[in-house]
């Protein structure tokens, strides 16, 4: 084990061939709570380091540093130690996982945003599509979900939820405040490319329903590029000069409208 | 509501790559009811530990039957985790003595109980219950429903347990689209889509579920996924007749555009709707 200062100190104790070592961790538990020892303290806190480690890694997200969040599941360990009663009869695991991820909630309210961190998961949404992006223009087609994934180093279920994030339903109005990355603020609707002359004639072939004049005249192009042209997505993207995030999400989101005013 | 019928059943081989499934299903359900993010996170990982429970320990470190359902109660939700595996000894005595292992605390931590249920025939269930409320505030809402009474749900035991098969059922029919479509492009993530494939799943399960929203046969849909390498097929219903209307080329209904295969079958409950969807880049 390598991880945090608290193993360092365990690892020092093996060099002192140091006697606690050897003895069960229910010796361990009485000696502290008879004596209160800080080296007892030091060799529990080392053998129950796995069950820090595991709880403060349910909250490794975007933003904050591991070791950082080990530190503070750390904190609550040691605390559970100071409270743990041998004597009780219950298992130190049930007042140790309480108290860790009680110390870790506390952590993030401390920090002044809420555990959940909306906006770390924007953010990650952000940055799924920055690297879709990169990837699509380094090797010439879009990227496979774990490409990218590999990519960012991040778990593919990450990648996953965070293109749910990018492609919710409700995630981004067209006319939102948009950072096109190069610090010009406009709408994504000013990120669009111009109407392609091409495009009229599929246009026209686009009769197969009539609710679909009632759509902008940009979803009735993807559409046509896709339905009709049978354009994928990331032609449609280069195409007409957004990204193919945007191009799924107006696909989504044209087709959504179609089906409604199709029921009415 | 009845009590004895759940809102989502899952039923998937236990392998590590399955929890990823099993938690997508759980977000999905969450975005239906609104539900509370930390309340969502809790799900998540106690529904991972009793999951990953079975995956090390029910079958001797092999894949087997794991089922996955969630009920909405008046006091809150419950999930159960289900296996058909070699059992725990004593399994509430492993609660009280706290033998049950680093999961079950994780499982106490963050439900309001847990118990652990032997099997008859072999195997255990492990139940959780999550509070619906905190600070008297309600932390998802209800799905809207008629009343849940319908017939037999399909028994996985019957099914074929065939590897890698996932089978989910939803009641009522509105978490079709969230459920269905985390678990669908999990699915094809996993099976090497790429990003302009995957996207087209987004339109695929929408367009079933809305579809389903007023051609279901009942107040439940089932569907079948499978997932290969750039390969993911999807069969589901049951469908009132007429579902043929799916296939016409008209926009609202993209699938004959999308899909590289889609039949149709017909069945005595309803018709049947089958996917391919493959990725020829």
């Amino acid at each position: 084990m390598t991880h945090g200062r608290v193993t360092d100190q365990g690892v020092s104790a093996i060099t002192r061939g140091d006697p606690l070592r050897l003895a069960s961790t229910e010796e361990l538990f009485e000696r502290f709570t008879r004596d209160r020892d800080p080296h007892v303290r030091e060799e529990l806190t080392r053998r129950f380091l796995p069950l820090a480690r595991k709880l403060a890694r349910r909250y490794n997200g975007a933003r904050e540093p591991f070791d950082d969040l080990l530190q503070v599941a750390c904190v609550g360990l040691v605390k559970a130690l100071d409270r743990y009663d041998v004597g009780r009869g219950t298992a130190f695991s049930s007042l140790a996982v309480p108290t860790i991820l009680g110390e870790l909630k506390r952590y993030f309210r401390d920090l002044g945003w809420a555990v959940h961190v909306p906006r770390g998961a924007q953010e990650l949404a952000v940055k799924v599509e920055d690297c879709s992006q990169q990837l699509a223009s380094r090797d010439g087609r879009p990227p496979s979900v774990q490409t990218l994934a590999q990519y960012m180093d991040l778990p593919l279920e990450d990648v996953v939820d965070a293109l749910e994030t990018a492609r919710a339903h409700h995630a981004a109005s067209l006319d939102a405040p948009h950072d096109d990355g190069e610090g010009e603020n406009g709408s994504l609707v000013d990120t669009f490319g111009r109407a392609d002359p091409r495009l009229l004639a599929a246009e026209e072939r686009l009769t197969v329903c009539a609710a679909a004049k009632l759509l902008s005249q940009r979803e009735r192009e993807v559409l046509c590029l896709r339905f009709v042209e049978d354009l994928t997505q990331s032609e449609i993207s280069a195409r007409i000069g957004v990204s193919q995030m945007q191009v799924s999400r107006i696909l989504r989101r044209s087709l959504a409208r179609l089906r409604e005013l199709a029921d009415d | 509501m009845t009590k004895d019928a759940p809102i989502v059943g899952l039923h998937v081989q236990s392998r590590p790559q399955t929890l990823t499934i099993v938690r997508g299903m759980l977000a999905g359900i969450a975005e239906e009811l609104a539900m509370d993010p930390e309340l969502l996170d809790d799900l998540k990982t106690s529904v991972s530990e009793a999951c990953n429970n079975v995956v090390l320990h029910a079958y001797a470190g092999e894949p087997g039957p794991m089922d996955v359902r969630v009920f909405v109660d008046d006091d809150g939700i419950r999930v159960s985790v289900e296996d058909r595996g070699v059992g725990l000894r004593g399994p509430q005595a492993a609660i009280e003595d706290g033998s049950g292992g680093l999961g079950v605390s994780v499982m106490q931590a963050l439900a309001r109980d847990v118990r652990l249920i032997p099997r008859t025939g072999g195997g255990t269930e492990v139940e959780m219950l999550f509070d619906g409320h905190r600070d008297d505030r309600p932390l998802f809402r209800a799905p809207v429903a008629g009343p849940l009474e319908h017939g037999p749900r399909p028994d996985p035991e019957d099914g074929d347990d065939a590897d890698d098969e996932i089978t989910v059922t939803v009641s009522p029919v509105a978490l079709l689209s969230p459920v269905l479509g985390r678990i669908a492009r999990t699915v094809a993530a996993t099976a090497h889509f790429s990003l302009d494939r995957f996207s087209d799943v987004y339109l695929i399960t929408d367009a079933l579920a809305a579809h389903a929203d007023h051609a279901a046969a009942g107040d439940r849909i089932t569907a079948t996924l499978r997932g290969s390498d750039r390969r993911l097929s999807l069969a589901l219903g049951p469908f009132r007749g007429g579902t043929g209307s799916l296939l016409e080329p008209d926009a609202p209904s993209p699938l004959p555009m999308l899909a590289d295969e889609v039949t149709i079958s017909r069945g005595a409950e309803g018709d049947t709707v089958e996917l391919v969807l493959l990725d020829r880049r």
